[in-house]
């Protein structure tokens, strides 16, 4: 049986250091989880345990080192630490700008609403093994440039307008004297031009009708 | 009014800067004025050439007195500027030696030609008279002058000062808030994004199928609103140039104004 993984945590935003830091804790993965609010808190963590992989803020607070500072700290004390840096500005380029030191063991992620467990631990793993992620990013979404809505045509406005205030094709048909079906279709040709690349999992009507609501609110 | 004449009588009698060159014009002027009001009653009842050439024969006391008071004046400034502690003595020393220069000026000149009252003592000394007291009017008219005028620029120096105090005020008042509200979107709301989005990725695992595409749509809204709506408003009240962050700041700025 091999044992979980031990992972430092440094992070000054304490509710996200509570909320990760415990969601962690509970993954079958992570042996133990040792959590840090600032850089001097890190360091006697670290002095004291052998950590295999350390998830690190970059921003800190005024009052500490930054992420990439603290990193190579870490690094002095334990060469074979592997180090996943947390912002929420990673950029796509973001790794090749980071120090010499950092060609080993390492990957940057970025803070996201739709950051999962499994993916940060696949993450401290992988870089408590040497290895390099070079795009952790795996949900970067695309800025928006198109007003979508202005593709669809006046009825589908219409049907998927009715559909945003919550009603359901057929209640939708007896409104606009359709057939259930035609509204249907029409809804159905909207969600294609609304939701172009949908994402697994994804429900397309809720999709397509926030789309749709932000648009048609930054038309008003 | 026993107060407007005590500052009227003490502006009279400070001691104002010498100054050479008004003080040597209105001279001249007055010399030459002097010396023609002398002839102006024969030359235009009883006009002939001789009582002209008589008036030509002043013409070197008027070109003396433009000369040595010129020197005389410029000097005084100059032992004045020198000698700050001496400047009172030398403002009425240079008062009462000007009517001298200028009386003497007159007498040096003296001709067959000129005016047989230029021989005359009471006249001298009416000159040397009437030139202090000139001497006195245009250095205390020339002196308030220019202290009413020195005075209203300092007052508008002042002013210009503290306009430009208040305008840096402001600028920084606004750069507080600006890094404020960049602040509180980056870390405070930002953060509370992140949290609500994964907060609710472990609420939804428990969800059928159908309602967890429903709120992995809302998951994502949360996360799109974070990454470019609330984001790029920080980015661009207060672009951080810090390190990796250079390039990303530079190419938001460019699409921001391209």
């Amino acid at each position: 049986m091999t044992r979980g993984l031990r992972v430092l945590y440094v992070e000054n935003d304490e509710a996200l250091l509570g909320l990760l830091g415990n969601s962690l804790a509970i993954n079958p993965q992570v042996g133990l989880l040792a959590k840090a609010g600032g850089s001097q808190q890190a360091l006697e963590l670290a002095a004291e345990t052998s950590f295999d992989s350390a998830l690190i803020d970059i921003n800190l607070g005024p009052n500490s080192l930054s992420g990439i500072e603290l990193a190579l700290r870490l690094r002095e004390l334990n060469e074979h630490l592997g180090i996943v840096l947390l912002s929420q500005n990673i950029t796509k380029n973001y790794l090749a700008s980071l120090p010499g030191q950092f060609d080993y063991g390492w990957a940057a992620l970025q803070k996201s609403a739709t950051l999962s467990i499994e993916h940060i631990v696949d993450l401290l793993h992988a870089t408590s093994l040497g290895k390099i992620v070079a795009d952790p990013s795996p949900e970067a979404f695309t800025l928006e440039v198109d007003n979508l809505t202005a593709q669809i045509s006046v009825r589908q406005r219409q049907i998927v307008g009715f559909a945003a205030t919550g009603l359901d094709a057929t209640a939708i048909a007896e409104q606009l004297g359709l057939t259930a079906v035609t509204v249907r279709q029409e809804l159905s040709k909207a969600y294609k031009v609304l939701v172009p690349n949908p994402k697994p999992g994804t429900d397309l009507r809720t999709a397509a009708v926030l789309r749709f609501l932000r648009e048609t609110r930054g038309l008003e | 009014m026993g107060a407007g004449i005590k500052s009227l009588v003490g502006e009279v009698f400070k001691t104002w800067p010498i100054r050479p060159w008004p003080l040597t014009a209105i001279m001249t002027l007055v010399v030459f004025m002097v010396n023609l009001a002398g002839f102006s009653s024969p030359v235009v009842e009883n006009w002939n050439w001789v009582r002209g050439g008589e008036f030509l024969a002043t013409l070197p006391s008027v070109f003396l007195s433009f000369a040595s008071c010129l020197v005389f004046l410029w000097a005084g400034l100059k032992l004045s500027e020198r000698y700050k502690r001496q400047a009172t003595l030398i403002y009425w020393a240079w008062g009462v030696g000007l009517g001298f220069l200028i009386t003497l000026a007159r007498v040096v000149t003296i001709n067959e030609k000129t005016p047989e009252v230029w021989n005359y003592l009471n006249s001298s000394i009416r000159i040397t008279v009437s030139t202090f007291v000139l001497y006195l009017i245009v250095h205390v008219s020339l002196g308030i002058t220019g202290q009413r005028l020195a005075e209203q620029v300092r007052v508008a120096e002042l002013a210009r000062q503290s306009l430009e105090i208040q305008r840096g005020k402001l600028i920084s008042a606004q750069e507080d808030v600006r890094r404020q509200v960049a602040d509180f979107l980056h870390d405070r709301l930002q953060s509370d994004l992140v949290l609500l989005g994964m907060q609710l990725q472990g609420f939804i695992a428990n969800l059928n199928e159908h309602d967890r595409s429903v709120a992995q749509a809302y998951i994502d809204e949360i996360e799109r609103i974070r990454q470019f709506e609330v984001r790029g408003v920080s980015q661009q009240l207060a672009p951080e140039f810090a390190g990796p962050y250079f390039a990303p700041a530079i190419n938001n700025l460019v699409a921001r104004y391209s």
